[in-house]
């Protein structure tokens, strides 16, 4: 019977804590979806007065976004992103202080794309990433871009397809398997890099690109209009993802185009897919190869305390496109063909390589790698390790397997392949 | 607030009593509950004061006389002037000399044994069959040569002879003998044999059990033939006097689980048992929790599969629900169909089952956690469609996925309730009322309307935890909406720990999944095909643990070893 009462006590007890806990924690953090407004992307550039910091927060409009609803384009319509700006002096207090202009607080828990202006970026990023790698909000999955220019003008930059202007940059960003022609890199993989001692981090640039070809609709249609002449023949423009920056400590040092950029990431192991054009074992054509395998492996070697770098790159292509009636399809004549692209890719390489050792910026991690092998010889490297770097022997070796030649030997009539 | 907590405590413990002074209890019991009279006190009261016992206090002596007319009287004193009651008087015997009475009651017996059987071969075939000084001597004779029925007793003690007749046997009286035959002759009018409602199925027998004990044993009967397979019957229910029956399997059932059953079964002290609910609420082993320890089924054939794996079953006279333990919570994902069926597509759905009652308990208050609380892991596309669909919303999420889960309870219950053919207009009235009014008047999100449309389907799939799953589903959705996604979690712990508690029959609740009995798994997520399940379940303990020989997968060489 004690038991028994025991028991009901503790029931009792258990029911009552429920209940305490349940109504005592008054709904923790409770916020209802429309008590926020949604950062989708998200730019840095220099305040208007030396000294200052002016944040462009993107916001994202659900409703102008819901399926039916708004128009993606100005005019009467809403629009689908909100960009509002503010400057201030540090970071966190800045993007408070939005919320002056924006009635529902800003959440950063999707903010998808962050983008640097080049002033800011030259200057050193140090000072205003430091929030976006502390606070809980915004994620380290964040793609990171450097603005040819401003990074004002890119987040205004209206995109063709998608509704919002940071969906058009990750939406590039994450492309890049297709090319391989640029560094794609999230703001946890930079501040690594720059943990990393003596290393740099490859961060894309994103410029808007002006098309040649004026629409033609628009001179047909409009001619009569009473719009001005130069708004009628305004060239289309798209932003464009151009050449990557590197930086070292937080700046932005220099700059590697994008087939140097493509030699990085098949370095690094990033490469996914992409189109090298060699020329054909004869010298007569050139010819597309299309790779769709990369791997790459680093590895350092320490002769009597001087180290070196042995890179090996394996690569699987195939025969992409030709120009001539011309039969690739043999062994010997892939082959021949694999051949070219290893030194075709070799020279490439060493190229990214020799740049970036112009720019004393050791952006493949080559010495980390020696600190991984034997971290007494670091240790007596590190402390001048950009000229150590600038000395630095690299063998590139590239091993590449033309698998074949896709659905076709050739297009010529049997007896024509010659 | 001490004394707040002191009541509260006072009150969840009425029921029990106080040992020292239990006077105190009851009277402050009666103090906090005034419409509850002491002697309604459940089952602790019953204990401690036994209820009347009508008859017996009524007729002091035990036995009939050999006077036929005290012994009419004294019936009709016990029955009073029910109209159903039949008393005949009649005379038999080679001279009609003989003096002999029927008792019976209307309705429930069959007429035409009375006249054919009982009534005819007295009156016409004594006088000629049996010698007056015999028939009188030695009224045992009356059985030997007159009475062509199957099924006769001879019974002297009056409370037996009130509840023979109370079942529809015929009692016959002979003046100057002082026991009293006792003819078999039960005939009602009873529904017949039809399709369940509850339990449908596709492929698999389309009988159910009816309201009547007897014909409930005849279909358990029908599927195991053995002569192992026990009825072990007992009366329960001062006043109703409901024949309850056990059933099981000699030498597979264990012998523990029929002796607690059989213990617990005696040990029910009520005037009523109406329907096999009752006898479930004073049988199981934990009357606090929320999921149902007792199984219980329409089905013969889920029966018999369960009295066959090592269970028993309780067969309650006037329901058709057969109860079966000891019940394990993964019955209720297992149906007949799944042993009918092929094993591909079972296993699929036991998948899918299990899947349903985690979205049937689960889905609103994830739902709204992860809106109120956890907004950034909503995939961004979803989050901006979602935050558009909340737009302009008069209700906070909580009122308004809240509002919608009650309308559903609502329906359901109309629903059930409801005539059938009025049942029709409440769902279609539903239908529009949920599903296209309540968006387009901007009430509730439609977002809502699909997570509550997903829960209520779901919970259709394991019937037999549906009711345990909405209370579920309300005590995660309190928990999510003040604490997100940690109270659900703490609320999934809650109901785990509270299910490994469980017992069943003293067998654990959760087996064979907490405890592990890695051999029975070949009955849970995935049902094996039946040529691997060589064993029954081990977790229920059989006395014969083996079902089928070794080796029973086919194929074309398996017979030629």
């Amino acid at each position: 019977m004690n038991n028994k009462k025991w028991k009901l006590k503790k029931a009792a007890v258990t029911a009552l804590s429920a209940l305490l806990m349940l109504s005592l924690s008054g709904c923790w953090s409770y916020q209802e979806l429309n008590n926020y407004s949604y950062v989708v992307g998200l730019g840095i550039d220099k305040g208007s007065s030396p000294g200052k910091v002016r944040i462009i927060e993107q916001l994202a409009v659900p409703s102008a976004l819901k399926k039916g609803g708004g128009k993606d384009s100005g005019g009467g319509g809403t629009e689908s992103f909100w960009n509002v700006e503010s400057d201030g002096d540090t970071v966190f207090a800045t993007i408070r202080d939005i919320t002056r202009k924006v009635q529902r607080k800003p959440f950063y828990g999707h903010n998808r794309v962050l983008v640097f202006g080049s002033e800011v970026a030259r200057e050193g990023i140090f000072t205003y990433i430091d929030f976006f790698v502390r606070d809980s909000e915004p994620r380290a999955t964040t793609w990171m871009v450097v603005a040819k220019n401003k990074a004002d003008e890119i987040l205004h930059h209206k995109p063709h397809l998608e509704k919002i202007p940071a969906d058009k940059i990750e939406k590039i960003l994450e492309s890049h398997v297709y090319t391989s022609s640029y560094h794609n890199i999230q703001i946890r993989e930079f501040v690594e890099n720059m943990l990393s001692e003596g290393q740099a981090a490859v961060v894309p640039i994103i410029e808007i690109y002006e098309q040649k070809i004026v629409p033609s609709e628009s001179k047909e249609e409009k001619g009569g209009s009473s719009r001005g002449d130069s708004e009628k023949k305004k060239p289309d423009t798209v932003l464009m993802i151009n050449n990557c920056a590197v930086f070292k400590d937080y700046k932005m040092v220099g700059q590697i185009d994008n087939i140097q950029a493509r030699s990085y990431s098949f370095v690094t192991n990033n490469a996914k897919g992409g189109i090298i054009v060699v020329d054909s074992p004869d010298g007569k054509e050139k010819l597309d190869i299309e790779f769709f395998g990369v791997k790459s492996k680093v590895k350092p070697v320490i002769k009597d305390g001087v180290p070196s770098i042995s890179v090996t790159v394996k690569i699987r292509c195939g025969l992409g496109d030709q120009q001539s009636k011309k039969n690739y399809g043999t062994p010997e004549m892939l082959k021949k063909i694999g051949e070219k692209v290893n030194a075709e890719m070799k020279k490439e390489i060493m190229d990214c390589i020799s740049k970036s050792k112009e720019m004393k910026a050791d952006i493949f991690g080559f010495g980390n790698e020696i600190y991984r092998k034997s971290p007494k010889t670091w240790k007596k490297l590190k402390s001048n390790w950009d000229e150590e770097y600038k000395k630095l022997d690299v063998k590139v070796k590239v091993e590449a397997n033309v698998e074949g030649t896709a659905t076709i030997r050739s297009i010529a009539k049997p007896g024509e392949d010659k | 607030m001490m004394n707040y907590i002191k009541k509260l405590l006072y009150i969840l413990k009425y029921g029990g009593k106080k040992k020292k002074k239990p006077r105190c209890d009851i009277e402050a019991a009666a103090e906090l509950h005034p419409d509850t009279g002491g002697g309604k006190g459940g089952m602790a009261a019953a204990e401690s004061k036994p209820s009347p016992k009508p008859e017996a206090a009524r007729d002091p002596s035990l036995s009939i006389s050999d006077k036929l007319d005290s012994n009419f009287d004294k019936l009709k004193g016990i029955f009073g002037g029910s109209g159903d009651v039949v008393f005949r008087e009649f005379y038999f015997g080679k001279e009609k000399t003989l003096r002999g009475g029927l008792i019976f009651i209307d309705g429930l017996v069959d007429k035409n044994i009375i006249n054919q059987s009982i009534i005819k071969p007295m009156m016409y075939d004594s006088s000629y069959l049996c010698s007056e000084s015999e028939c009188e001597k030695t009224p045992e004779s009356i059985e030997s040569s007159l009475l062509s029925v199957g099924e006769v007793q001879r019974e002297s003690e009056t409370a037996k002879l009130v509840s023979h007749i109370s079942s529809g046997d015929t009692v016959f009286l002979v003046d100057g003998f002082d026991k009293a035959f006792v003819v078999s002759t039960r005939k009602w009018e009873n529904r017949g044999i039809q399709e369940p409602q509850t339990e449908i199925v596709v492929r698999g027998p389309r009988e159910g059990f009816t309201e009547t004990l007897r014909i409930n044993t005849s279909l358990l009967r029908r599927k195991i033939k053995s002569p192992d397979l026990t009825f072990e019957s007992m009366v329960i229910g001062q006043r109703t006097k409901t024949d309850v029956c056990i059933a099981y399997l000699k030498g597979v059932t264990p012998q523990h689980i029929v002796d607690e059953l059989r213990r617990r079964l005696k040990s029910i002290d009520t005037d009523s048992i109406l329907e096999s609910g009752y006898i479930e609420q004073l049988i199981e082993d934990s009357p606090f929790s929320l999921f149902p320890v007792v199984g219980n089924t329409e089905k013969p054939d889920v029966a018999a599969a369960k009295i066959l794996e090592g269970r028993a079953a309780v067969i309650v006279d006037g329901t058709p629900f057969v109860l079966t333990v000891p019940y394990l919570f993964i019955e209720s994902f297992q149906t007949s169909e799944d042993y009918y069926m092929r094993y591909w597509f079972a296993s699929f759905l036991r998948f899918i089952r299990f899947f349903a009652f985690f979205i049937t308990v689960f889905a609103p208050s994830i739902y709204l956690a992860v809106l109120t609380y956890h907004a950034e892991m909503i995939p961004t596309p979803l989050l901006f469609t979602l935050a558009a669909s909340e737009e302009g919303l008069p209700f906070p999420i909580f009122i308004e996925m809240f509002l919608m889960l009650i309308v559903f309870e609502i329906l359901r219950e109309a629903g059930v309730r409801l005539p059938r053919p009025v049942g029709q207009a409440v769902s279609i009235v539903g239908a529009l009322v949920i599903g296209q009014a309540a968006v387009a008047a901007g009430i509730v999100s439609d977002f809502t309307v699909i997570v509550i449309a997903i829960t209520a389907i779901s919970s259709f799939c394991v019937t037999s935890q549906a009711d345990s799953g909405a209370l579920l589903r309300f005590i995660c959705y309190f928990f999510g909406a003040a604490l997100g996604g940690f109270g659900i979690v703490v609320t999934i712990l809650g109901i785990l720990i509270s299910l490994t508690k469980q017992r069943s029959l003293g067998m654990p609740y959760l087996s064979p999944i907490a405890p592990l009995v890695t051999e029975d798994l070949k009955d849970v997520l995935i049902r094996f095909p039946h040529w691997k399940m060589t064993n029954r379940p081990k977790s229920l303990e059989p006395e014969d643990i083996r079902r089928q020989g070794d080796d029973q997968m086919p194929g074309a060489y398996r017979n030629e070893q």
